[in-house]
């Protein structure tokens, strides 16, 4: 029987047989913690997906690395294998039906890994660093979404050198995320363009930012029929926008909240104010998982509009997150996210990545 | 070199912890009183209680925050013209004010653009921490670390500078400010892009209908998408959507500390504002013939043997005398061999549809 599925869930109230026993400012969740993690920062997580039996997690770093774990029932982390880029890698993603992990990288480059014969291939090429790539199955085509600073959204065959399509935006991009049919971009400058992706991917609208600083991450969440309805927004100024794309009453559906910040209730001095890096639904009960720079979590029902929980810092950021395909583990990664620049860098420092047990913790707040 | 305008002290400042953990905030029921008082941002609690209404000004809650008297400010003090447009342009202008305010005091990412009033304010260099990180990295490697720290130092400066210029304005650069709060630009100032790519369907030349796209069946989708939607009667439109977003004010374009003039060079214009064409300099006209490859049919319907769009090759189709022998073998295949795509076009007897 599957500990992750039960709710005496690993890692929960620090009964997990590989935390420590003692309060420790590095892990003070007491979350298991994933072996052989990379050797600099990690900027992006991804699961498999449930076409794959068991759990595979994927990690992307600043030491160019790619690196894929089993993650056993008992919650024992098993390193499997690992790929290179030259140059750090910003963003993984899945196939769907689990057997390739692309990768996009600073060295300007996606790659392919094959799992089954371990080789990776390039797929993709931009004239600047590649911050997103994601994989898009559509019933008439696949292929793989690259988003770059060099402003141009690009989409690929994996068997073409060239693009199959190139698509121009406002400014570098930041962060994606595509759920079928719909892709969000965000870009520098406070750029937000929703894409529709049936039968060939096109601009569908261009949107205000509800945000007034700068665009960090985003998520696609969907509605009770499972299709795609809005996004979540974060920024490097503490706070998440959700946003409908097509709602009945925009400005009462619509709405920015706070978080990652401190000393809340103390008006006496002022906020510290931090980043929010990354921002995952669980693909279950549609609740949201937001990670930043002040090194917390927090869980949040953005239907209630409630939070429901936060955890204790980390003594590093949190730099990416993910939950796995049946929602009962959330990884996060604990490293430094260059938030205050290169002299708050350690490169001595060990980053770490963390599972928690999620199906209790996620699970929506009744509504009165 | 250390940047005290941009760095604070580490991460310990979060002493006291948050006082709404694990609790249901006010936000469950309170939601609705709320919003019909117009009230955004005036609780300074972590958690969702805090509704902000898209359309409106920012400049709202203005009067409730000076109340609290919580931050010093000098803000309040800003108040110089009269009438009603006098008046929103003072809140603006005190809101703009209390932002900068907040964003010193919070330790917050500096190099990030600012928006007051649906409107970028000039000024502000929009760089990620991941691209300042890269800029280190690269320096790094090539062994020079010092252009780099120079860089982060005049970024810094050039913030504190634009920061201190909103909060203590004099009358000039207020004049300056309103002007931009109220006059947004436009994408049409300063995206010409969008008009061409966009407003053409977004496939370059031709009918929409007659692209010869990669993606199988290129007819435009003229219903609802497959989105979801809060059971909204609201028809999805596929073409040009309602006004586009704002544009960047001054490009900060791709950042490189080690050109001589960073932040606002504008960048070399990427091939792909030619990105529409689909054809490809190694591949010449997409292919007529049935799809490449034996990997499956990720292209769904074999493309139609319709007009080319891109128009690289000189002519559609290579007349069946001037094939190669490997190409003549290739076309007659019933498909094709990886790594032996030929480049030039089919002959048009031998397209198969």
């Amino acid at each position: 029987m599957s500990l992750f599925g039960t709710s005496a869930g690993f890692g929960a109230g620090g009964t997990s047989v590989f935390g420590s026993a003692t309060t420790d400012s590095h892990n003070p969740m007491k979350d298991v913690e994933v072996t052989s993690p990379p050797d600099d920062s990690i900027s992006c997580l991804a699961f498999s997906p449930p076409a794959m039996p068991g759990n595979f997690l994927i990690g992307g770093s600043w030491a160019n690395d790619v690196r894929c774990w089993e993650v056993q029932d008992n919650g024992q982390t098993v390193p499997k294998a690992q790929q290179m880029h030259t140059g750090p890698v910003l963003d993984v993603c899945w196939s769907d039906d689990g057997s390739k992990v692309f990768t996009a990288s600073c060295d300007k480059t996606a790659k392919m890994w094959d799992l089954n014969s371990n080789q990776a291939m390039q797929i993709a090429q931009h004239e600047a660093p590649i911050r997103t790539v994601h994989w898009i199955k559509a019933p008439n085509y696949s292929c793989v979404m690259t988003g770059s600073w060099d402003k141009t959204l690009k989409f690929w065959d994996t068997r073409s050198p060239s693009p199959m399509m190139s698509l121009q935006l406002p400014e570098r991009c930041y962060c994606a995320d595509v759920v079928y049919p719909m892709a969000v971009v965000a870009s520098a400058e406070r750029g937000l363009i929703v894409y529709q992706l049936e039968n060939q991917p096109s601009e569908f609208r261009r949107i205000d930012s509800p945000l007034k600083h700068q665009h960090r991450c985003v998520a696609i969440f969907k509605d009770k029929q499972n299709k795609p309805t809005g996004f979540a927004l974060g920024s490097i100024e503490g706070r998440v926008a959700i946003h409908y794309i097509n709602p009945p009453n925009p400005a009462k559906d619509n709405f920015t909240f706070k978080c990652h910040r401190s000393n809340g209730t103390n008006t006496a001095t002022p906020q510290d104010i931090y980043a929010v890096n990354a921002i995952s639904f669980h693909p279950v009960h549609g609740t949201l998982a937001t990670v930043g720079s002040d090194g917390r979590f927090s869980f949040w029902d953005k239907d209630a509009r409630t939070k429901l929980k936060t955890s204790e810092q980390l003594d590093q950021p949190i730099t990416a997150c993910c939950f796995n395909n049946n929602g009962n583990i959330f990884a996060y990664a604990s490293s430094y996210d260059w938030s205050k620049g290169h002299e708050y860098y350690n490169p001595q420092k060990k980053n770490y990545i963390f599972l928690r047990s999620a199906a209790e913790e996620l699970k929506p707040r009744n509504k009165k | 070199m250390t940047c005290s305008a941009c760095l604070r002290e580490g991460a310990g400042r979060g002493d006291e912890q948050d006082a709404d953990v694990g609790t249901v905030t006010n936000a469950g029921t309170s939601i609705r009183e709320e919003e019909e008082e117009e009230e955004e941002e005036e609780e300074e609690e972590e958690g969702m209680g805090a509704i902000t209404d898209r359309n409106s000004s920012p400049a709202i809650t203005v009067e409730a925050e000076a109340e609290e008297g919580g931050l010093e400010t000098e803000c309040g003090q800003q108040a110089f013209d009269s009438g009603s447009q006098g008046d929103d342009n003072d809140k603006h202008v005190e809101a703009v004010c209390k932002d900068m305010e907040a964003w010193e005091s919070s330790g917050q990412w500096p190099f990030s653009c600012y928006s007051a009033v649906k409107a970028s304010i000039s000024g502000f260099t929009e760089l990620s921490p991941e691209e300042l990180r890269m800029e280190y990295y690269s320096g790094r490697a090539a062994g020079d670390l010092q252009n780099y720290a120079n860089s982060v130092q005049q970024l810094a400066t050039q913030w504190s500078s634009r920061v201190q210029e909103l909060k203590i304005l004099t009358p000039a650069t207020r004049v300056a400010l309103i002007a931009e709060l109220n006059n947004p630009l436009t994408v049409a100032d300063g995206f010409p892009a969008a008009a061409s790519g966009f407003g053409a369907g977004g496939f370059g030349s031709g009918p929409v209908g007659a692209v010869v796209s990669a993606f199988g069946s290129a007819d435009p989708p003229a219903g609802p998408t497959g989105f979801g939607s809060a059971s909204s009667a609201a028809s999805f439109s596929f073409g040009p959507g309602p006004a586009p977003g704002p544009t960047p004010a001054p490009p900060a374009a791709s950042f490189s500390f080690s050109s001589p003039a960073p932040s606002f060079a504008a960048p070399p214009g990427p091939a792909s504002s030619a990105g529409f064409s689909f054809s490809a300099p190694g591949f010449g006209a997409p292919p007529a013939a049935p799809p490449a490859s034996a990997g499956g049919t990720s292209f769904g319907q074999a493309v139609g043997a319709g007009p080319v769009v891109g128009g690289a090759p000189d002519k559609l189709f290579t007349p069946q005398s001037e094939l190669t022998p490997d190409e003549l073998k290739e076309f007659t295949g019933k498909r094709f061999t990886l790594g032996q795509v030929p480049l030039r076009p089919p002959p048009a007897g031998l397209l198969v549809v």
